[in-house]
């Protein structure tokens, strides 16, 4: 059974790798979220800079290109945004553990993922406290 | 409807598909948004590459709308050739803040220059779908 978010939670999406973002942007839309996509860190740090968008959660790849990656991204979420929630997911298992460390609710999701699993974690991290 | 179980593999055709396809996240965000709120599906390119990427998987796509000055191997000009020459058929409308492109109109490229009316965009959207689709 599907519990659609209401009212519309906004999930901000970085990926890099634009068939990934494409591909799970259009599920979470399906499921009810509103998406706003960023293919770098950098990018999704100007969109949380932005007083005029709200964001409830961020899902970030850890492997990205550009000046920062997903850890720099998490750290700066934690710096300037503290309580905004992220996820954030990693081919390495490593690299999963240090994710885990940056994020209060990890150790988040290795690569590749299922849609079913992200929507699993969005889910568990909204759920009231 | 949301599926737990289903990873979908192309956009649903419930609604036309439009890809954008422009570089600054503002003005992607804010077309891409006003789209879906015109109940149209939007997939999001942030450089021609991507762009090509998405128009050479399993993603349906029935309109591109792209800007021209882009970072990565080609701009939306590269992009607008590789579509004609790869699907015809396939609606393209340009959109670009410098009026050095402002002449693509009078070859019979759709332009729009920066900043535009978002009203517009989508009237003439819903004149090509229009178009392209006489019956259904």
């Amino acid at each position: 059974m599907n519990e659609n978010p209401s009212p519309q939670e906004t999930i901000l999406l970085v990926v890099d790798e634009v068939l990934i973002r494409a591909a799970l942007s259009a599920y979470l839309r399906d499921c009810g979220y509103r998406v706003l996509e960023a293919v770098s860190a950098d990018e999704a740090i100007k969109v949380l800079q932005d007083e005029e968008i709200d964001v409830d959660i961020v899902f970030s790849d850890v492997q990205m290109e550009g000046q920062r990656d997903g850890f720099e991204l998490a750290q700066w979420v934690r710096e300037n945004k503290p309580g905004l929630e992220i996820i954030l997911a990693g081919t390495i298992a490593r690299s999963v553990k240090v994710a885990g460390e940056l994020c209060d609710q990890g150790p988040n999701i290795t690569k590749p993922y299922e849609h079913q699993q992200v929507l699993e974690w969005i889910k568990r991290l909204r759920a009231p406290k | 409807m949301c599926n737990d179980n289903a990873v979908p593999l192309a956009l649903p055709r419930k609604a036309i598909s439009i890809l954008v396809v422009e570089d600054s996240f503002a003005l992607r965000f804010t077309l891409a948004e006003w789209l879906r709120s015109q109940n149209y599906t939007v997939c999001e390119a942030a450089s021609a590459d991507e762009a090509k990427t998405l128009l050479e998987s399993p993603f349906i796509i029935d309109l591109v709308i792209t800007d021209v000055e882009m970072p990565g191997s080609m701009d939306g000009l590269g992009l607008f050739d590789y579509i004609k020459q790869k699907s015809p058929h396939l609606e393209v409308v340009v959109v670009s803040g410098n009026d050095k492109y402002k002449g693509l109109k009078d070859q019979g490229v759709t332009f729009f220059r920066k900043p535009y009316d978002l009203r517009l965009i989508s009237s003439h959207v819903e004149n090509i779908i229009k178009n392209q689709k006489p019956s259904e």
